[in-house]
């Protein structure tokens, strides 16, 4: 009798442990940004939780908010690796470009597979590492250079303009404004009055545009660095009745920039696809631990690469509203290359 | 004539500690009552009881002739009784006439506002009656603190005035340890007049005052009554023999225990002079000699001990220790070449109160007991412990917080710091300041043991009496100059040979 | 002191005396003038209103701050109150995100909700005894993550444009939040000077261990002051969302320095127990004046918050009280 039970507890447990094989064991998915405050990122998380969801893993999807530390974000990091001994891959938007060397060598030793977004520095290689995907980031200089082109043009390529930069310091600020500067220098007749930084604050941006607004009284038109600034110098606009007489452009794509250009208060900014971002960045080093995709076969302007983005203004607002604000448009995770545009360094 | 105030056989004790035994006491009006005793001795735990502070375990108290209950300090205030600290308790950031009333303005509130204007007039009436000239809409911080003291005095009378008392009660608990000897002058002058209407009780260790300004006089010893005396009666040699139990004279000061200095000479002044403080000033201090620095405020002997410890520097003048030209820019330099400090603000300036006692005694040497990185805290309790003996610091253990230790105790562990970092020259500013007249006494010894080893001092004493007692020479200083030298070692000079040179 | 004891007004010192004892109000005449100098357009009307307006929300967090740092204390939590109300005003009046439609009566709420965060911040402190800058430091962060939590992140944008007048409209030619942080700094000041209360305040910054001893409810005093500072936050949130047409957490970001700079400028002490009211306005002003003046005169950007911060350090350096910090740490 005890002989029986033993055979069919052991046939159990093969039963059960194939089963456990076949299906494919959840990966915890983890996403590093800034802090859920802002709708960019606000966004981004849903991106990634419905990525989780796809797969039926919520339980294992952790969102991460460092809050402007990069201490925390680092500490964050391991704590997740510890936690799930491992079994995780990562999507992560650096709190400073220098902090993504140190991330990377974290992960590394931990043979942990993750992507990383928006900045780092040139001299980091990511095909000196094994376990480093991709980085992935957008065109800032393009963002600026398409943006201050469509606001130079909505007020007929001359007149005098005032810019807003973000954090001073910060390499998307950065380079965005060289892009900005590249188009000023096509603008013969665009003369720059003045700019100021808004450390991309609405409230800080309102204040300074305010103020510009006094000093340089016939603005027309305004260029920001990214869209809660431009909603702030909105304000300020309104507040003078200059609203819609003063055209703006920021970068983003936020919600209450898409009702502005809408509007007609603003004309330009770039959506990069938060929600993309989101379950993009965990569904390819997923897809690399699973064995789909193979590191080593790469080629190097697949791992550290410029994804697209989207100009959006006002000729293609009504589009771009119909298909990502009232829809969401169809994502394939599976698509890893989708919105692949070019190397880095091409 | 009735007493104010009579408290009867009043006893408590804390745990461990029979702080009063059947104390009894009595003021009559129109007195001030002085209440000396050693520290331990039981005089502010009877004040604080009568203060509401603490409640008596057994005994009475009446007030004006029928007996009371003071449970908290607002019965005591009801009452008529105040109490003023020794740390002053007025806020030197608000008018006087907000410090006045602090706590009471309910009587001035008119529909939810302050009727500042009625506030001022109370005020001025107020200080005329205590005698102090000033505006009441002056800020505290600009009072000197006499001013500042009669403040508190003024705010407490008004507080009985509002209980409806007619003679209040004042206790005033070491006042003069903050003034100046002319504010102490004008201090004792104005509760002459006041205790017309007020009767106080004068808490001090400085006998000469007690002395001075007292009607009667009480003493405690070891928490029970160790006698009255009236004025007629009083003298310090009574009420110090009272205090302790023993008859003291000479030997207070442990003068048969004085030598004669080395003949080496450890430092020498020669024509020191700094502007507007001292002038021309030259000496030599011997190995083992104790040398008192006499004189009244400005006439420059603090200063010029601030020079010798590098606090302030010389306008011009050498200085030569052991021989040898040195200049001294800093308190660190001082130390280098052998020269002490003790300042009479121990509790800021002497300890830190938060560092427990074998912190604070091997601070000064601390390198010395370092090996590789670490210090070596076994020297450190070893070398604390030796001194504790030595000096009999009385403390369960090195590592009691110094905050915890009495006056007397903590005044020893400053001792006990520069006696281990074997100074060459320690200079003592008021040394017993604050501590009771036993633990003074051991002060002396103490002093008198770093003489037989060879230490040089400079001591600026607390009265005549100490300044002679303690010392082998005596310079006297008056408006920065040197006015007089005297030599104690033969015989010992009477105060009055020394105030011809003071004034 | 040889003079008489007799009651002087304070009417009887000359006006010029007054000004003459507060450097800051100088320094605020000092930097007008420079600035009217180097750029003609400085003094010119539509200038004026412009700073006005633009220093109207800092002049009310600055009241509260003013009123705390005078009682020895410290208010970290100014962002997070701020953010969490302009949350709350954006979701209770008409808005896209919900059918809400309490129009004026958000400002009361606002005020309502920032009450009750200035009382959890006066309560635990004093009930606890952890010192301010801890608990205002933990009040601010988790009324920040209440804002974030409700909107997930994202501004809710509001549509009453009626609420918006409380930022857009104007009496006569003075901007609303003006007028309103004028009012305000009126009933302020008032407390400040002529209430018990209010010179309690002062009197804890000054020694708190005398305060007590004498019997006077310190925990209470402390809570009441924490409260009123959280009405006022719950003001600014509500103008916040009205100026910006958003509720948005972030939006407050910068108050905390700009508050407490605001009031050291004007001469109050960090260390408490110095200081009154109007100076609290003074520096707001001194602060609003320098940003807008270094625009105008084209002082490059880079260089701007630099100046601030030496003129800051510089002022601490003379309106500390170095008695109450024996030792710099």
């Amino acid at each position: 009798m005890k002989k029986l039970l033993g055979l069919v507890i052991v046939l159990g447990m093969i039963i059960v442990g194939f089963s456990a094989f076949a299906q494919e064991e959840p990966v915890y998915l983890g996403t590093a940004i800034r802090s859920l405050s802002n709708p960019y990122h606000a966004v981004w998380a849903e991106g990634a939780t419905a990525f989780a969801k796809s797969l039926g893993w919520e339980e294992y999807n952790v969102i991460q908010t460092c809050e402007g530390s990069s201490e925390k974000q680092l500490n964050d990091i391991k704590a997740l690796v510890a936690r799930s001994q491992g079994n995780v891959v990562f999507s992560i938007d650096p709190n400073q470009s220098t902090d993504t060397q140190a991330i990377a060598n974290e992960l590394e030793k931990s043979g942990v597979y993750f992507v990383t977004w928006w900045n780092k520095p040139d001299e980091v290689k990511v095909t000196d590492y094994k376990y480093w995907v991709c980085h992935i980031t957008f065109d800032n200089r393009a963002s600026g250079y398409n943006t201050a082109k469509v606001l130079f043009d909505s007020i007929g390529g001359s007149g005098k303009v005032f810019a807003l930069q973000g954090l001073l310091g910060n390499s998307s600020s950065i380079e965005r404004w060289e892009g900005f500067q590249k188009a000023l220098a096509e603008y013969p007749e665009i003369e720059l009055v003045g700019w100021q930084a808004a450390d991309w604050e609405k409230t800080k941006a309102y204040n300074q545009v305010s103020n510009a607004l006094v000093a340089n009284p016939d603005i027309k038109a305004i260029w920001c660095a990214n869209d809660s600034m431009a909603i702030g110098a909105l304000e300020a606009l309104r507040a003078r009745e200059l609203i819609g007489k003063v055209p703006v452009s920021g970068v983003d794509a936020i919600p209450e920039m898409i009702t502005a250009i809408k509007n007609g208060e603003a004309v330009a900014t770039v959506a990069s696809d938060a929600f993309w971002q989101g379950g993009m960045g965990l569904s390819i080093p997923l897809a690399v631990k699973q064995g789909k995709i193979k590191i080593e076969e790469l080629p190097e302007n697949k791992r550290e690469w410029i994804a697209e983005t989207i100009l959006i203004t006002q000729e293609n607002i009504d589009w771009y509203i119909e298909n990502y604000v009232e829809g969401t448009p169809e994502y394939d995770w599976n698509n890893y290359w989708g919105k692949w545009v070019r190397g880095i360094r091409e | 004539m009735e007493p104010v105030l009579k408290m009867e056989n009043i006893s408590k004790t804390f745990p461990g500690v029979r702080a009063l035994e059947k104390v009894s006491i009595e003021v009559f009006p129109n007195e001030i009552v002085g209440l000396v005793g050693e520290n331990g001795a039981g005089k502010s735990t009877l004040m604080k009881i009568l203060a509401g502070v603490y409640r008596a375990d057994k005994g009475e108290i009446f007030l004006r002739g029928q007996k009371v209950e003071i449970k908290h300090p607002n019965d005591a205030r009801a009452l008529g009784v105040g109490m003023v600290f020794q740390e002053q308790a007025v806020l030197p950031n608000m008018r006087v006439y907000e410090n006045l009333f602090l706590g009471r303005e309910k009587f001035f509130v008119h529909r939810g506002t302050l009727d500042q204007k009625l506030m001022m007039q109370e005020a001025a009436k107020i200080l005329e009656e205590v005698g102090l000239e000033l505006f009441p809409q002056v800020y505290v911080h600009e009072l000197n603190f006499m001013e500042r003291q009669m403040v508190e005095i003024a705010r407490n009378i008004w507080l009985a005035r509002q209980a409806q008392v007619t003679y209040p009660i004042i206790i005033l608990d070491e006042p003069t340890t903050v003034l100046e000897e002319e504010e102490i002058e004008r201090l004792f002058n104005k509760l002459k007049e006041l205790k017309k209407k007020v009767s106080f009780v004068y808490i001090s260790h400085r006998l000469k005052e007690v002395v001075e300004l007292c009607d009667r006089v009480y003493v405690l010893k070891d928490g029970q009554n160790a006698g009255c005396f009236s004025h007629e009666e009083v003298s310090e040699e009574l009420l110090r023999s009272r205090m302790v139990g023993r008859e003291l004279h000479e030997e207070y000061y442990l003068a048969s225990r004085q030598r004669k200095p080395a003949e080496k000479v450890v430092l020498e002044l020669r024509n020191c002079t700094k502007k507007g403080a001292f002038y021309d000033i030259s000496f030599r201090l011997h190995q083992g000699e104790i040398l008192s620095l006499c004189g009244t405020v400005g006439s420059g002997k603090e200063e010029l001990c601030r020079a010798l410890y590098g606090e302030t520097k010389l306008d011009s003048g050498e200085i030569w220790i052991d021989g040898k030209r040195v200049n001294i820019n800093s308190p660190t330099q001082a130390f280098a070449l052998g020269i002490g400090y003790i300042s009479e603000d121990r509790r800021n300036e002497g300890l830190i109160l938060h560092l427990p006692v074998f912190e604070n005694i091997t601070l000064p040497i601390i390198h010395r007991l370092v090996r590789g990185f670490l210090v070596r805290r076994e020297e450190q309790f070893r070398l604390s412990q030796e001194m504790m003996n030595k000096l009999q610091i009385k403390a369960p253990s090195p590592s009691v917080l110094c905050l915890n230790l009495s006056g007397g105790n903590q005044q020893k562990v400053v001792i006990a710091k520069w006696l281990l970092s074997q100074v060459k020259v320690l200079i003592m500013s008021h040394p017993t300041r604050g501590v009771d007249v036993g633990a003074k006494h051991e002060i002396y010894a103490l002093i008198r043991e770093m003489a037989e080893n060879g230490m040089a001092m400079i001591i600026m004493g607390d009265s005549f009496e100490e300044d002679i007692g303690l010392a082998n020479r005596i310079i006297v200083m008056k408006d920065g100059k040197i006015s007089g030298m005297l030599d104690a070692t033969e015989s010992k000079p009477a105060p009055s040979d020394l105030i011809q040179y003071v004034v | 002191m040889e003079t008489k004891a007799a009651v002087l007004s304070d009417s009887e010192k000359t006006w010029l005396s007054k000004i003459g004892a507060n450097p800051s109000l100088i320094a605020l005449i000092v930097l007008v003038v420079f600035f009217s100098f180097l750029n003609p357009r400085f003094f010119t009307l539509s200038n004026l209103f412009n700073i006005l307006d633009l220093a109207s929300l800092l002049v009310i967090t600055s009241l509260s701050l003013a009123f705390i740092l005078m009682m020895g204390s410290i208010d970290l939590s100014v962002e997070g109150v701020v953010g969490l109300c302009s949350v709350v005003a954006s979701l209770l009046v008409k808005n896209f995100s919900n059918s809400n439609d309490f129009g004026f009566l958000a400002l009361v709420i606002c005020g309502l909700v920032g009450a009750g965060f200035g009382f959890l911040n006066g309560f635990i402190l004093s009930r606890f005894k952890i010192p301010s800058f801890m608990v205002t430091l933990g009040i601010g962060y988790i009324t920040t993550g209440l804002g974030v939590l409700i909107t997930r992140g994202n501004p809710v944008v509001i549509t009453d444009w009626n609420f918006r007048l409380l930022s857009l409209g104007k009496i006569g030619f003075l901007p609303f939040p003006f007028i309103l942080a004028l009012g305000l700094f009126f009933i302020i000041w008032f407390i400040s000077e002529k209430t018990a209360f209010g010179r309690y305040v002062l009197a804890l910054g000054g020694d708190e261990t005398i305060v007590q001893d004498l019997g006077i409810p310190t925990s209470k005093i402390k809570t009441e002051a924490f409260l009123i500072g959280g009405i006022l936050y719950g003001i600014v949130g509500a103008l916040l969302t009205a100026r910006l047409g958003s509720g948005d957490i972030t939006a407050p970001l910068g108050f905390t320095f700009d508050s407490i700079g605001a009031c050291v400028l004007g001469g109050i002490a960090i260390t408490g127990g110095v200081g009154n009211v109007p100076r609290a306005i003074i520096g707001a002003f001194i602060l609003t004046v320098l940003r807008n003046g270094m625009v105008l005169m084209g002082v490059s950007p880079y260089v701007q918050q630099g100046i601030i911060g030496v003129i800051l350090i510089a002022t601490v350096a003379l309106t500390i009280d170095r008695k109450k910090i024996k030792i710099m740490k």
